[in-house]
Order: structure tokens, then sequence, then C-alpha cells
């Protein structure tokens, strides 16, 4: 494990993760808080009864059960034939949707990375968890297309599924329109049939009335889902002081001469009517909801401690 | 409020400087990419127009906290348009220039001639004086319309009281003072001017500085601000840029000052040493000043060029307004940080050091400006000794009598002999020379050799100087010096000789000054000796410019003597006919000296030959002791007439007052007599003819007379003709040889007055309705007034008093209560001391009435001769020439100091000087004792000079502004 944990490469990348970041996740694991779907027996619960090792429950026999699992310690105490019934344990698969678009890319002036570069290496790290664990994970960016990749099993394939992940953050950096997290989320769930656990990294700076009706949706379908507000610090605290032209990364067409220090009160009370949208959203759907700022570690992301 | 102040037109660009940094601001942005731009969005739509109003109010806030620092500095004038109908029913018109008075130091510059120049063109008949400050006439200068000092260095002594009387008369004192002033000028003009003024220098009121900018100044001639009141400087620049080449030095250097009705104005050009144009600008000020004087400074009073100016309160309500506009600023200040100044703001206090750095000094500065704050500059200084030497010609007597060594060459030599004990004192002191004669001069002693020097060459010289200048004027002199915060020891180098007693003032200042804990020690040098030199003296000689030819003339003259006790003096009187070449000895007199200081009244007999001019000579003889031999002789100058005097006797009977004064005129040699006496009753004339028909019927011919005397005639028994006469005889020239006119009447007591006030009231001294019942006693005693026993021609006897009471008592007098205003009792009744003799006079008339026709009892035992000398001396007198014609002149060489007069010195007067300040006399050879009790080393005094206003000065202003300029840029332009 600790072989491919750490990738080797000339070139620098956000998810270069160093042995030590991956050594903190030692303690941790994937799980969903609901049932799942799996293929292969793994960890997860599954939807159905199988083969394992958990009793659930004893049930009558019927013509065409297997005589080996009829239960004859209950046959000679009820002269009944009973079929002994244990909950099935499946792998589970964890889809991360990562919010691609040109928002994303900002990075402030005293922040080590972009927030589609944390949000990358959130989505490794995850997918290392999924993948230590034997579940299967895969990913999807929301750009201007929505690039959606193949299931990963196995630890011997994180360095695949960071490469893949790599290369579609290079490609979906640049500035491309207007993409919207919750028609990516739409797009993604056609093809995401399986129920699973949808980690979600975004900043979220959609309507809460799109992000609502994504999010219904994907629990409908049944998934398990966790959602990753990634922003940036300046986002949070709108430091500055300096009149300033904003530009929006979205659009070119839309700027504003302002004076932060005249608008930063206002901007931040907008700010925090944003978020507690979100959050009401995510509470509401039963959604973990977790505010990742840039500058905050990522083991203390994953633990819990990131800015709720 | 115009606006076209230079202060504001000059910091106007500095009021716009918050617009300036704002757009300088919107054009620095920083260019972000942003994500969250829906939710800036959001927010600035939430904010802006709020933002937008607080950037509005701030930026209107910082303008206007400039504006008013500006303004406020400035002290702009406010003016109100006349109303024309107010001020027609109000005021009079204005009155025109007819006087100027122009006092300078130089005569021989061009000032005179340019200042003549440019009052000549503003009035025609425009009287031009111009003096020097020692020979001014105060009367003079308290009279001009317009009174200007230029360029004088020191204060002439009237100066102060004429402006205490043309400030309480509102009008202005110019002092053309030079520009920057220096020191001297500083201290003639906040020190010297009002503790003449009656003001003591420690609480003078600093003069208010006007700005010259603050007055308003019309020039209907001058075409680029034709008709337009402008300010002074702006005038001035104007006349520069027309004039081409002109320097624009005037708007930065010059100041007008105005304190109690003296205006000082200063100012680096001076108009009259760079030739202004003259109709341009010189008349135009001289217009001005003119103006401003002739409106006496009245507040209300409309000035000619339509505008109501407040020039005497001109500075006490800037001064108000500027107090009021630092509190406004004061409020704008706060506000500008307190309510800007919040979190999360940027311009929060509580982030920025320098904010408040820059609060806490604007702050600072307002409130200096609101409390008009002034500085009192303290420096420590050596102490100062004065010298305060004795400059009057008294000490130019021997030291001691037949002594050669003079007092002021003794004090010479003391200062030479302590030469080494000066330079000693002069390491730890500050040595200063004043005199007497001008105690506003101060000279510094930097080298006790110099010093020695100037006091040989003043000696030498002879004391030039005023020749008052006694003791009186050293107590004022030191009075003047005893303010000065440094003196720690003054002495006083004289010989305490005083001809009058020290003026009362000075003393009073002497006390106040020790009573105010400013006691220097004073010594002072005895020089001389107490007992008088011996000396006679010949003084206040009195003799008629026009004398009688043949006849007794008086010439008077006083007799003073000191230190000659028990000695005659002869005085002899020599005549001279100007034509002859001899002189003859007229008279003679050996008179007895009976005490020290011996004053006799003496007099001789003169009796020309005959007509012609005389010099008649007074001359001690015989004593060559004397040391001041000039004062021995005195000449005077008469002419001699043998004209006799014409006199008309009016009687209306021959009664017997009419018959002895008849008798004695016709024996008199020097009257040429004529009579008129009334020939019958009125019902008993014929219809051709009157009762007084002899009377002359023309003025001509009443004229030839000098004199008529009327005896209880029945005037309005005169002819219509006649009476005409007697009027017109009121209203003639004087005589030849300026003798008077005059009517002598005798009135009777039972006289009617009423027709006699209808003739002609000037007859008669007092008015017939309030006056004129007979006495109730018939036996009247004479006796002689206080105004009579100090006229001459009263004088009956030679030797002493003459005693009224003892001539035979008059009849019937008659009895007056109460006189015209200017009739002169000479001799009333002893008993109920009713007026008897009475002169006033009518034009070149004057009028003698006697209210008896009963003064020839007199003559009833030993009076005859009393009757005949008060008769003709009563003619005399009425027709002799005015005071005013009787000049005594002096021949020359006949001066002497007025000093002189008391050759005694006076050590007592220095000791009454010296003891309460703890000093002492001392004589020339006792020196050591003097400067053995001066401390040698004296400690640096503290002395606070004259407050100096700081609140409205112009680098306070650019101190204000640069803090709050510097603040706002760091506001706007600093990056983060």
């Amino acid at each position: 494990m600790d072989k491919n944990a750490a990738r080797l490469s000339d070139e620098f990348s956000p998810l270069d993760l160093s042995l030590a970041t991956l050594a903190q996740l030692s303690g941790l694991k994937l799980r969903s808080r609901r049932v799942v779907e799996g293929l292969l027996a793994g960890e997860h619960r599954g939807a159905g009864q199988g083969l394992a090792v958990e009793f659930a429950q004893l049930r009558p026999y019927s013509p065409g059960d297997e005589l080996r699992r009829v239960d004859w310690k209950v046959y000679a105490r009820t002269d009944k034939l009973h079929v002994r019934q244990y909950e099935e344990d499946v792998d589970l698969c964890v889809y991360i949707l990562l919010d691609a678009s040109a928002g994303m890319g900002y990075k402030g002036e005293s922040s080590p990375l972009s927030k589609f570069e944390y949000a990358q290496i959130l989505s490794g790290v995850n997918a290392y968890l999924a993948l230590r664990q034997n579940d299967s994970a895969c990913w999807a960016a929301s750009g201007k297309d929505v690039d959606v990749s193949a299931p990963f099993r196995g630890l011997n394939q994180w360095t695949t599924f960071l490469d893949s992940l790599d290369e579609t953050s290079v490609t979906n950096r640049l500035p491309n329109g207007n993409a919207s997290i919750s028609a990516a989320l739409s797009h993604v769930l056609t093809r995401w049939q399986r129920k699973g656990l949808v980690l979600i990294f975004s900043d979220f700076f959609d309507a809460p009335e799109s992000v609502e009706s994504a999010l219904k949706r994907l629990r409908a379908m049944g998934h398990d889902c966790r959602v990753y507000q990634v922003l940036d610090r300046d986002e949070l605290t709108f430091p500055f002081n300096n009149r300033t032209h904003f530009v929006d990364l979205e659009s070119d067409a839309r700027g504003l001469d302002a004076e932060p220090s005249q608008i930063k009160t206002a901007y931040l009370e907008a700010l925090e009517r944003h978020l507690s949208a979100i959050r009401s959203i995510c509470s509401a759907l039963e959604i973990e909801y977790r505010l990742a700022p840039t500058d905050v570690p990522v083991e203390q992301i994953l633990r819990g401690g990131g800015t709720p | 409020m115009t606006l076209l102040q230079p202060w504001i037109l000059l910091t106007l660009p500095l009021a716009l400087a918050p617009l300036v940094l704002y757009w300088l601001r919107r054009r620095w942005t920083e260019r972000r990419s942003w994500a969250a731009m829906d939710i800036l969005l959001q927010a600035y739509k939430t904010d802006a127009p709020k933002q937008k109003q607080s950037d509005v109010v701030q930026l209107i806030m910082q303008t206007a906290l400039i504006l008013l620092a500006v303004v406020l500095v400035a002290q702009p004038v406010f003016y109100v348009p006349q109303q024309t109908e107010v001020s027609n029913s109000q005021t009079d018109a204005p009155r025109e220039l007819h006087s100027v008075y122009l006092v300078v130091d130089d005569v021989s510059t061009n000032a005179p001639a340019y200042f003549k120049a440019g009052f000549e063109q503003i009035g025609n008949d425009v009287s031009f004086d111009v003096s020097t400050p020692d020979a001014a006439n105060p009367t003079t200068a308290q009279n001009a319309d317009v009174l200007i000092l230029h360029g004088i260095r020191s204060v002439p002594q009237w100066l102060a009281k004429v402006v205490e009387n043309r400030g309480t008369e509102r009008r202005p004192v110019w002092i053309f003072a030079p520009h920057n002033l220096d020191d001297s000028s500083r201290h003639l003009l906040q020190d010297v001017l009002p503790p003449l003024a009656g003001e003591p220098s420690k609480t003078a009121r600093p003069y208010e500085t006007l700005n010259p900018r603050s007055l308003l100044w019309q020039t209907p001639d001058f075409e680029p601000l034709a008709g337009k009141p402008v300010p002074f400087p702006s005038l001035i620049n104007s006349v520069y840029e027309s004039t081409d080449g002109w320097s624009t030095a005037f708007s930065d250097s010059s100041t007008i000052l105005s304190r109690d009705g003296v205006w000082v104005f200063s100012s680096a050009v001076d108009g009259t040493q760079s030739a202004w144009p003259m109709s341009d600008l010189w008349v135009p000020l001289l217009d001005r000043i003119a103006k401003v004087s002739l409106n006496s400074c009245d507040d209300e009073a409309p000035n000619p060029d339509g505008n109501v100016y407040n020039f005497s309160q001109l500075a006490t309500r800037n001064s108000q307004l500027s107090r009021v506009l630092a509190i406004i600023g004061l409020l704008i200040l706060v506000t500008l940080f307190w309510r800007f100044g919040r979190k999360p703001s940027r311009y929060s206090l509580r982030e920025r050091r320098w904010g408040w750095i820059c609060f806490i000094a604007a702050g600072a500065i307002l409130c200096v400006m609101a409390i008009q704050a002034t500085f009192k500059p303290v420096v420590w200084v050596k102490p100062s000794i004065l010298f305060l030497v004795d400059d009057s010609q008294s000490m130019n007597l021997p030291q001691q009598p037949g002594d050669a060594q003079t007092r002021n060459q003794a004090m010479v030599q003391w200062v030479d002999k302590n030469t080494d004990a000066l330079e000693r004192l002069l390491q730890n002191y500050c040595l200063f020379e004043s005199s007497f004669s001008s105690p506003e001069t101060v000279t510094e002693i930097t080298n006790a050799a110099d010093w020695k020097s100037a006091l040989e060459k003043r000696s030498a010289d002879a004391l030039t100087s005023d020749p008052a200048g006694s003791l009186a004027h050293g107590v004022e002199a030191l009075s003047s010096q005893i303010d000065r915060q440094t003196l720690s020891t003054a002495f006083i180098l004289s010989d305490g000789a005083t001809v009058g007693q020290p003026a009362p003032d000075s003393e009073q200042s002497l006390n106040h000054q020790r009573q105010s804990g400013v006691n220097p020690r004073v010594f002072a040098m005895a020089l001389g000796q107490d007992k008088p030199i011996p000396n006679a003296a010949i003084e206040n000689v009195k003799l008629d410019s026009v004398l009688f030819a043949g006849h007794e003339n008086e010439l008077e003259f006083q007799l003073r003597a000191d230190g000659l006790q028990g000695k005659t003096v002869k005085v002899e009187l020599t005549e001279k006919e100007r034509r002859s070449s001899e002189p003859r000895v007229t008279g003679s007199k050996d008179i007895k000296i009976t005490s020290p200081h011996f004053v006799a009244e003496q007099s001789f007999k003169v009796v020309p030959p005959e007509s012609g001019e005389y010099e008649y000579t007074l001359q001690i003889v015989n004593r060559d002791d004397e040391f001041i031999k000039a004062d021995n002789a005195v000449t005077r100058q008469a002419e001699a007439e043998e004209r006799q005097i014409r006199v008309l006797l009016v009687s209306g009977a021959p009664n017997w007052e009419f018959r002895y004064l008849r008798n004695l005129l016709a024996r008199t040699g020097m009257v040429k007599l004529s009579v008129v006496l009334q020939n019958a009753s009125k019902e008993y004339v014929k219809e051709d003819s009157c009762a007084l028909e002899s009377f002359p019927t023309s003025a001509e011919n009443l004229n030839e007379f000098d004199a008529l005397i009327f005896i209880n005639p029945v005037l309005d028994w005169l002819t219509a003709d006649q009476q005409d006469a007697l009027r017109e005889y009121f209203s003639g020239e004087l005589r030849e040889n300026s003798t008077n006119k005059a009517i002598i009447c005798f009135w009777n007591a039972q006289t009617d007055f009423a027709p006699v006030a209808a003739l002609d009231g000037r007859l008669i001294p007092f008015d017939v309705s309030a006056a004129a019942a007979p006495s109730g006693k018939i036996r009247n005693a004479a006796a002689i007034s206080p105004l009579g026993q100090t006229t001459a021609w009263l004088q009956m006897s030679s030797k002493d008093k003459f005693d009224w009471s003892t001539l035979p008592p008059l009849g019937a007098v008659v009895s007056v209560k109460q006189l015209k205003a200017n009739v002169q009792t000479l001799l009333t009744t002893a008993d109920d001391a009713s007026p008897l003799l009475t002169v006033y006079d009518v034009g070149n008339v004057r009028v003698a009435t006697v209210l008896t026709d009963s003064l020839w009892r007199w003559r009833q035992g030993a009076g005859e001769a009393i009757y005949n000398q008060f008769q003709v001396n009563l003619v005399r007198a009425m027709v002799k020439p005015s005071a005013d014609s009787r000049v005594e002149k002096p021949v020359e060489g006949a001066v002497v100091p007025e000093e002189w007069r008391n050759t005694s010195a006076n050590s007592a007067a220095l000791s009454e000087l010296c003891k309460p300040t703890g000093g002492f006399v001392f004589r020339p050879a006792d020196s050591q004792s003097v400067l053995d009790a001066i401390r040698p080393d004296a400690p640096r005094v503290r002395v606070v000079r004259p407050p100096v206003a700081i609140w409205n000065q112009f680098w306070l202003l650019a101190l204000l502004l640069a803090v709050l300029l510097f603040d706002w840029s760091r506001l706007y332009l600093k990056k983060e």
C-alpha cells in the first residue's frame, strides 16, 4: 500500500500526496450510512440477503431452497423446515463528482491551492480510502461537458485513478463557461444507477433551488451523499482594501468596480445567507455537509473538522 | 463675503484636494477575478447607494473643512450694500478734506512731496503740513483731518495724547511703518504707545492684525476693477500687472495693525520710495485713507463707495467669525474620524496609528484656532542696569561755587575712574543708558570706555537738550523704564535740580510699579552742592509796545537773586533812541537782597521825550562774582507817540462828576477833550434841533474819538442819525497803533435803563430785567475785587497795596445782582459786593461802566490825587493796546536755560527717590560703596515677551492642511 500511496512524478501535481498525508489517513474508512448495492462481497451491507457470517432471519422452507441452508436444529425443535438467512455484505461504489467549472479555478493570494486543486486532493484521498477497503470508485468532472470515468477497484488501481483525475483537472482548469453543478449531477445520475456513495466537491455558487432539486433526485435514487463545499479563504473573509475591479471567472461579460471596504459587510452577509441555504438543503435531505476552506488540511476535513 | 480674497483663491485648489484624491483612487483600481460574483453583485446592489451617499457626504465634509480653515485664517470682510433711504436720512453729507498733517523723520526725502501731490489731487483746498516728530505741533496734529506718521523710529511725547484724543473721536492715526517691523518698531508700537496712552505695558492688549486683504477699496478710475470694492492687495496686484514689471511682494508682506484708533500700515512696498502710479494707486490709497478718517470710523456710517464698513470693530468681528468657524471645523473633524472611522471602514482609527496622530494634530490645531491662542515667548536674559543721565543745562553749572569743574565733567570723571568696575559688570549685566530729555531712547553700553567718550562729547556739546529736562523728567524717564522686566538696578546721575515739582503721575506710576513687584534698586550720584550759586537775574519785564511821548509809562520787572543774601544789587535803566547812538541812564535802583532765594517785583517810570522808537535796557551792574551773566540784562523795544487821546465827554447835566472830570481831562496834556452837554430838556428843544445837538451825527465823525465818556446822558434823545453813528462805533476797526476804542459810562443810581437798552444794550453790563434797582444805601465804600487786585492800572500805590476803604464813601450805586457773561468786575461796593466798576469788550471797543456818578466824593479829604489817578488811568487803560500786541521780545543773547533759575543741587530729592528702593545717594568721590552693593554674579532674569497671536498665522493653516491632506492621501492612495 505504501509503495502505491506515493506517486513519483517529475511534474508537480496537486495529487502528489505525501506519505505523511496518507499515513494520517490510516484510521479512516469510507462508510456509507445507507444500504448500497455491490457486485462483490465486501464490508458494506448489501440490499439483499446472501451468504455471509451475519445471521439475518429464519424463514419457512420453500421448494427449491438448498437443503444445506435448512436449519436442522430448528426442525428438531419445531418439526418444521426452516431455512437460515444471512445479511448480504457487498462492496461500496463511491461516486466522486468534481465541480470543474471556471469558478473553481480561483486561488487566493494566501492560499496554496486553487479550489479545484483542493477538490482534486480531497477526491484522490477519498478514492484512496475506498479502494483500500476494496470498494470501487469512479469520478465525474462537470465542466463544459461532463466526463465520467470507469469504476476503479483495488488499491493497485489508485494510481490509475489519480492519473485519470489529474488529466481531467488539467483539461478543465481553463475557464470554460458557465457550468452548473446541478446540471452535471443530473447528467451523471443517468449513469450511476447502482446505489452507492456520491461525494460532491464544489463551491456551490449555483442557485440554491437548482442545487436542492439535483440533490433531491440523487437521494430519490437511493444514493448516499456527502457534500464538500470548497471555498477559498478570500471568499470567506473578503480581506481586500484597495479599490478593485472584480471580473467574473465564469463569464467575461460580468464585472464590478467596487470599494471592498464598503461592501465587505454586505458581501459577508450575503455569503452567509448562501451557505446557510446550502446547509439547510443538505440537512433536510439527510446529506452530510462539510465546508472545506482550501487552507485547512485535508485530513482535518475528512475527520469532520472543517469549518461547518 | 467676497470670494476675491487672495487667500481663498490661493487655497481653492487645496479645497479640491479630497476630490482629486478620490478621483485618483477610483482611477487606480486592481483587477481581480472572482468566483462568487453573484453574491458580490447582490451585496453591491444592497449597499452601493448608501455607500455612494456616504462618499459624497465625506467628500463634502473634507472640502468644507479645508474651506473653513482657509476662511478662518483669511478673515474676510463682510459688507452690506448700502440702504440708500436709511443712510440718507441718518447721515450728513460727507465731510470734505481740509487738512493733512504729515510727520516724518526726515523731511528731505521725497515722501512729503509725494504725499502732498497725492492729497492735492483729492481736494483743492487741502492744507498740507509737514513736520518732524520733535518739531510737530500737537494741536495741529490733533485737529488735522488726516494724521499720518511716516517711517518714524521713535515716538514723540505728544503722540500718545493725540492718539487718545483722536481715539475718543474715533479718528484714526495712520502710521506708515517699515515692513517686517523690527524690534525697535515693535517696541514702539507695543510698548511705548500704550503706556503713553495711560495703559501699563504689562497689560497692554496686543495690536489686532488686520489682514490687508480684509480691507476693501474702490477705485472708480481704475479700469480693471472699476466700480467694485475689492481687497486692497487685489488692487495692488492688478496695478502691478497692468504696469508691467511691478513686484508682487505686497500681497505677501503687507500688514495692517489696528488698535485704539491707530492704524499701522506696514508694507515692503513703500509708495513714496518706489513711486507708485499716482492716479492709479497712490491717489486711491490716500483717498481711502482720507475717507476712513473723515467718516470717523463710525460703525454705521456708509462709505462713499456704497458699502457700510465696521472698521473699528473689524478685527473683533472677524475673530469672532473665526472662532465660530474653528468650532464648526472641530465638529466636522470629529464627525469625519468618528462616523467614517469605525470598523469595517478603511478609515478605522483602531487600525491606523497615523490616523490617530493626524486626528489629534488637526484637532489640536483647530482648538488653538478656536480659543485664538496667543504665545508668550519666555527668555532668560542678563539683568540690566540703567544709567539715567541728567542732560539738563543745570549739569553745566559748577560742581561747587567758584569751581571750574562742571557737574557734567564730574560725572564723566566718575565714569572714567570706574571703567574697570563697569567692565566687570558688563560680564553679568546688560548696561543701558538713557537721558532725562529723551527717556524713550535707550542705548546699550557695550564698552565702558566708549561710553565715557560719548559722555565727554556730550559735555563738549554743552548739553543742547530739552531745556525742561530737570529731575521731573528724570522721574518720568525712570517710570517709563522701570517696567523693564530685566531691570535690577538704576543709577541716576544728576544734580537733582528741579524747576518744578516731579509730575504727580510719574510718582504714581513709580509707586504703581513698586506695588506690582517691579522694584529695582535706585542709586543716585549727587552732583553739585545744595546751596545756590550766587546769581542775580532780571525777569518778566513788562513794557507797553506803544508809549505816550512826554508822559510817564510803567516798566515792570522782576528781580531774582540766589545766594546773595545781605548784599545789594544795583539795577540801572538805560534808554536809547533808535536813531541816536548814545544810551542814557534814566533810572537806577539799589535793591537789598533779604533772603537766599530772593524774588521782588520792581518798576521804573519811563518817559519818552518825544515820539520815536526806543530800546529800554534793564541791567544789573557791578556783579562780577556771578557765574551766570547772561541773565543780567534784558532789553525791550517800544514805540513812543505824541498823539493825544481824543475823548468825547457827553453829559446829561452839569453835575459834580461831569465838572471834576471835565476839568481833570482838560488839564491832562495827553487828552484832547471835546464836550457835549445836554442843552435843554427834550420838551423844550426846538423842532429843528435836539437835546444833544453837538453829538456827532455820522459814524466818521464819531470814530475820530478814541474814547466816549457818558455821564448820565439821556441817550434816547439822540436823533436817529446820532443813534446810528453810536451803533456803528462798535463795529469799527482798531485804532492806529493797535489801540482800542473805548466807551466809559457813569450811571446814576436813578437811571431808567430801559431806553438805554432799547438804544443799544451793549452800553450796560447787565440785563435790564434782571437788575437795576437803586441801592437802598447811599453811602457806599469801594472795595477792589480779586481781579482788580491783579490789574496793574488799579494799583494806586507803587509801594504797598492800596487800601480802598480809606477813601471817602460814595453816593448811591446801581444795584446789580447778575452781570452779563463776559463782564469783569474790578471794583465793588464794600458792603454788599455790588459791582461798581465793570469792564468788557464789544468787538474792538472796550466798555467800562461805573455804576455810580459820585466818584467825585473821593476828592474829599486826601483823595484828590487818587481820584485824578483813577480817572486818568481808567481812560488810558481803556484805550491801551490789547494784551496780544504787547508781546515781550527778548533781545538775542539773553536766553538763559530754565534750569539755571535754580542753581542749587537737590540731593534730598534724589535721596527720596532712592530710599524706598533700598538704594542710596552717593557722591562722585565715593564710588566704591555703590559698586560693592551690586551683586557681581547676578542670575539671569526670566522675561516674558509680549504675546504673539498664533491662531491666525499662515504657517498654522499650512500645518493643518498638511496634516489633513497627509492623512487623506494615505487613506485614498496607499495600497495594501
